[in-house]
């Protein structure tokens, strides 16, 4: 069962800086001591996150994608519940 | 993954990142010049590869003591510009990222004392986006003169025409042509 922290929308925690260019993404999670490298996302990611930053369900993000729409479900929980796990992002109705 | 950062990428993150540290402590900061004074129409949007900070005169000595706890390291390469960086900023380098963050506690030029001068500056300050974050920048006509006594202080015979051009261009940009 999908819990309502995997189906959105999320909001990017406001602790991570990112930039988009081209096809990527380039964030960094502002913390102390602030000697994090960024993290890259290409092609994929790069696309999911910048959706996610426009407030996309699950459902509207498996949109953006060709293919068997479970298999395509299923890779955006994973990369969800990891950008989850890291903090970067958190669901949009927290408080 | 780690990446490897463009220029423009880790300049624009970079600023977030400071901008973020000073903020733990209350430091009150200005950025300028680079991807702010673009952001601001005052500039095109050439490279830039540091980050300027104009501190709060009286806290730069914690913002230097800060830095050094992160364990930002001192920058000593030898692209340095000792006439931009000279007795009036000090330069760091967040250990592997490439730009170096210049942190000024004045500018050379401005004629009223460092602290009256920021205060100044603070009063009248706008926040700019950069990496989905708040930077605190001049106002656009102060951060002209930022600009154009940092264009005149570099100035050597012959580069008049070149040091003038993005001048001219942020005078259009604040329709003051």
């Amino acid at each position: 069962m999908e819990t309502i922290g995997r189906t959105g929308p999320w909001v990017i925690d406001e602790s991570v800086a990112w930039v988009h260019h081209d096809d990527r993404v380039v964030l960094v999670k502002l913390a102390p001591p602030f000697t994090a490298l960024p993290t890259r996302l290409d092609a994929t990611g790069a696309i999911l996150w910048s959706a996610i930053a426009q407030g996309e369900t699950l459902d509207e993000l498996v949109t953006n994608f060709e293919g068997d729409p479970d298999e395509v479900r299923r890779g955006i929980i994973d990369f969800v519940t990891n950008v989850l796990a890291q903090g970067l992002i958190g669901p949009a109705d927290r408080s | 993954m780690t990446a490897e950062l463009t220029l423009a990428e880790a300049t624009h993150l970079a600023h977030a990142v400071a901008a973020r540290a000073m903020a733990t402590e209350d430091i009150r900061v200005l950025f300028v010049k680079g991807p702010v004074a673009v952001s601001q129409g005052l500039r095109t949007g050439g490279l830039s590869s540091d980050v300027d900070i104009l501190c709060d005169p009286a806290r730069v000595r914690d913002a230097v003591d800060l830095v050094h706890e992160y364990g930002w390291t001192r920058y000593s390469g030898e692209q340095t510009d000792a006439m931009a960086i000279g007795m009036h900023a000090t330069a760091f380098t967040i250990p592997g990222w490439p730009p170096t963050i210049d942190l000024h506690a004045n500018f050379p030029g401005m004629l009223a004392d460092p602290q009256s001068a920021f205060e100044r500056l603070w009063a009248a300050h706008r926040i700019v986006r950069l990496a989905h974050h708040n930077i605190p920048a001049p106002a656009p006509a102060d951060h002209f003169v930022i600009l154009a006594l940092h264009a005149l202080r570099t100035l050597a015979p012959g580069e008049q025409t070149v040091a003038m051009a993005p001048l001219k261009t942020a005078w259009a940009s604040l329709g003051k042509r």
